[in-house]
């Protein structure tokens, strides 16, 4: 995992943020930028059930589509002021390996899902795009049956509940949280929660 | 050397205690263990990650359906509470486990309710002792109600969480004795909070036990194998059992000396109806009619209330409780129903963390909403008694396992509202000592801990089975599920089905 891990790129902290900063008015003209169809590539609509697409077909991904999708998952811990709480990117990693390889398999979803943060990141708007892509669209009819819709069920919204699971959530506070494993409760003197006789840690 | 052969009916906890028993108590016997349901599949990353992360359901393939089920009453929660499969319900319990009190075995003798256990109290202590190492019990070795007679728990109590903080300063205020809630724990646990499926098998379930027979080469469990009926030598005498392969369509019958029908609050009641021939034209152990009846079961009671800020951002931190109290849990409370109360902690925020990402709120202000107005629940559970005219009974068709569907009529008893509004108005008094407002309630109706319809007593004409759980009427069919409870109290039967269970397991050695 950690060899193939190395395939993937990191973003800068300053970057992104400068990134995020610049980038509201190419935001706005990003998503409805036409897309290959000459209609709106994010909020076009896809066809078939709300359900994943192919979950039979299992593999691993490349590593430009692994490093689009590690690149939005930074993204997140950004957006969220996360990303100084220690969320293990090689855990992240295995994540989405376990996803694409195993039945029912994301890859497709994956590989849409990178598909669409390259032809983001092309436009040299990613990050800043970051609110549009991963921001629910209320107004829009059908959302969830679009391209953008599709992925942030699939994709974006799994990858924030794992972050914050996974470490994000002492960002707001939080000494454990549901889905992280704060350590045994066996040795008293070092309990992974707050307790009644503790003061906060 | 002659071999006694058993057939286990079920792979839930109860088979699996009652098995490990007679392994190791008894080398001359075999055990063929019968299961409806397929396997459960535990400890699996991806089931996990997919639970966590999109919130689906790891037991999905070991549930049935409201379309299979049978006729259940709507306002009845039965689907989804048990789970069909190698392990059975253990796989998703949350593992608090009481000890019953002295008082609850005397129901009848003190409050005209119900009818009386067998036995006392004093008969089962050993047991539960045994009971809480083999479940791998935490709790406060120092807290004598119900009487522990100086033996530890194996684990330590989990202090309690900060959360409890609100909930034990008005429980003080209030005269209220509180508690911690014994919770079948393993030292394997490191706290995921995702206990309805343990990642590393922190959680007491009974695969873990099943698990350790791999070597034991008298032991045999067929999946997939929905017992149809008992069969009968002679009126007194089983000879063995006749089951379904669901995967290939073929009837079997397997012979035994011994039929233990470990399957449940439903399925055993259903296997004794659905075992009806000449010689018990009724169904098995049914000559005085009391199969099917007298089913109780527990109210589950939320109360919630909203307090004005939490600038601690208090939230469960383990997402296991650790406060209870047993206050209400007493001999005086017996006549209308004995409840008892945990603290289920804050509702998270308006709407759960990750949620708040998703919907676009931003750090600052989910920082804002972390310490403003939060909602606090306590959960009460609330004994219920039968009713005239409750029943399970077959119904026609089978379900996805290929066990008989089942119709089911339950009442409110006749003082069952009146309790559970003065439980509620007791919560409440708690959560307005704490200075909540805004407080409401909600009752879950019949939905947890069904048990009953094949109650224990000492003489065949008052229910079906005897003190030591075989069959009135029969030398070799005995029942071990919380059907066979007489009164079941307020608290999780599960501790007190184990101790019957290790009990009939040295019975039947002995």
């Amino acid at each position: 995992m950690a060899g193939e891990s190395a395939d993937m790129t990191y973003i800068d902290r300053r970057e992104a943020l400068a990134l995020f900063a610049s980038a509201s008015t190419v935001l706005l003209t990003w998503d409805v930028r036409a897309g290959a169809s000459g209609g709106n590539y994010l909020l076009e609509a896809i066809s078939g059930p709300l359900a994943l697409r192919e979950p039979h077909v299992t593999g691993t991904l490349l590593g430009p589509e692994r490093e689009q999708l590690l690149h939005l998952f930074q993204l997140i811990g950004m957006r969220w002021d996360m990303a100084a709480s220690g969320v293990g990117e090689d855990e992240f990693a295995d994540l989405v390996d376990s996803k694409a390889s195993t039945h029912p398999s994301y890859l497709t979803e994956y590989r849409e899902a990178a598909a669409l943060l390259a032809h983001a990141r092309s436009g040299g708007d990613l990050s800043g795009s970051a609110d549009v892509l991963l921001l629910p669209r209320l107004a829009t009819t059908d959302f969830a049956t679009t391209r953008l819709g599709r992925f942030q069920k699939f994709v974006s919204n799994e990858f924030m509940t794992w972050y914050l699971m996974r470490g994000g959530f002492r960002r707001f506070g939080y000494v454990n949280y549901r889905g992280y494993g704060g350590g045994s409760f066996v040795d008293h003197s070092h309990l992974p929660y707050r307790t009644l006789n503790e003061k906060d840690q | 050397m002659t071999v006694r052969r058993i057939i286990i009916v079920g792979s839930g906890v109860a088979a699996a205690q009652v098995a490990t028993r007679l392994l190791s108590r008894d080398k001359s016997l075999s055990i063929l263990m019968l299961e409806a349901g397929p396997d459960i599949v535990m400890r699996d990353r991806r089931k996990w990650q997919d639970m966590v992360t999109a919130g689906s359901d790891p037991y999905e393939a070991n549930k049935e359906t409201d379309a299979d089920a049978g006729i259940i009453p709507p306002n009845m929660t039965v689907v989804g509470m048990r789970l069909f499969g190698r392990g059975g319900t253990t796989a998703h319990w949350g593992g608090s486990s009481f000890r019953l009190k002295p008082e609850d075995f005397f129901l009848h003798t003190n409050a005209g309710r119900e009818i009386d256990w067998p036995f006392g109290y004093d008969t089962l202590e050993p047991y539960y002792h045994e009971a809480e190492h083999a479940l791998g019990v935490e709790g406060d070795s120092a807290d004598d109600d119900p009487p522990r007679r100086g033996k530890k728990y194996p684990l330590e109590a989990l202090p309690f969480v900060a959360l409890d903080g609100p909930v034990v300063t008005a429980f003080e205020a209030s005269g209220i004795s509180y508690g911690h809630v014994p919770m079948a724990r393993s030292s394997n646990c490191v706290t995921t909070g995702t206990c309805i499926y343990c990642p590393v098998g922190g959680k007491y379930s009974a695969d873990l036990t099943l698990g350790t027979f791999w070597d034991e080469h008298r032991f045999e469990l067929r999946l997939n194998a929905p017992v149809l009926r008992v069969l009968l030598h002679n009126k007194r005498s089983a000879s063995g059992v006749e089951y379904v392969d669901t995967a290939a369509g073929k009837h079997h019958r397997e012979p035994a000396d011994e039929v233990i029908i470990c399957a449940g609050a439903f399925e055993s009641p259903k296997l004794l109806l659905a075992s009806a021939e000449p010689r018990w034209p009724h169904g098995l152990g049914n000559d005085s009619g009391h199969v099917g009846i007298h089913p109780k079961w527990h109210h589950r009671l939320l109360v919630t209330g909203t307090l004005a800020n939490n600038l601690r951002r208090l939230r469960h931190e383990l997402d296991i409780p650790t406060l209870c109290t047993r206050h209400f849990d007493t001999a005086k409370e017996q006549r209308l129903g004995k409840f008892y109360i945990t603290n289920l902690g804050t509702q998270e925020f308006p709407r759960p963390l990750n949620e708040l990402l998703q919907g676009g709120a931003s750090a600052g202000e989910i920082d804002a909403l972390g310490q403003g107005p939060v909602s606090f629940t306590l959960i009460g559970s609330q004994e219920h008694f039968s009713n005239d005219g409750d029943f399970v009974r077959l119904a026609p068709g089978t379900n996805r396992f290929g066990l008989p569907r089942m119709e089911v009529r339950v009442t409110e008893f006749e003082d069952g509202r009146t309790r559970s509004n003065l439980a509620a108005a007791q919560m409440a008094r708690v959560l307005e000592a704490m200075g909540a407002r805004g407080i409401r309630t909600s009752c879950e109706v019949g939905t947890s801990h069904f048990a009953g319809a094949t109650r224990m007593v000492k003489h065949g004409s008052d229910g079906v089975v005897d003190e030591n759980l075989a069959i009135h009427g029969m030398d070799n069919v005995h029942l071990c599920s919380n059907s066979v409870f007489p009164s079941i109290g307020s608290v999780n039967p599960t501790l007190t089905l184990v101790a019957l269970a290790l009990r009939l397991g040295d019975q039947l050695c002995s």
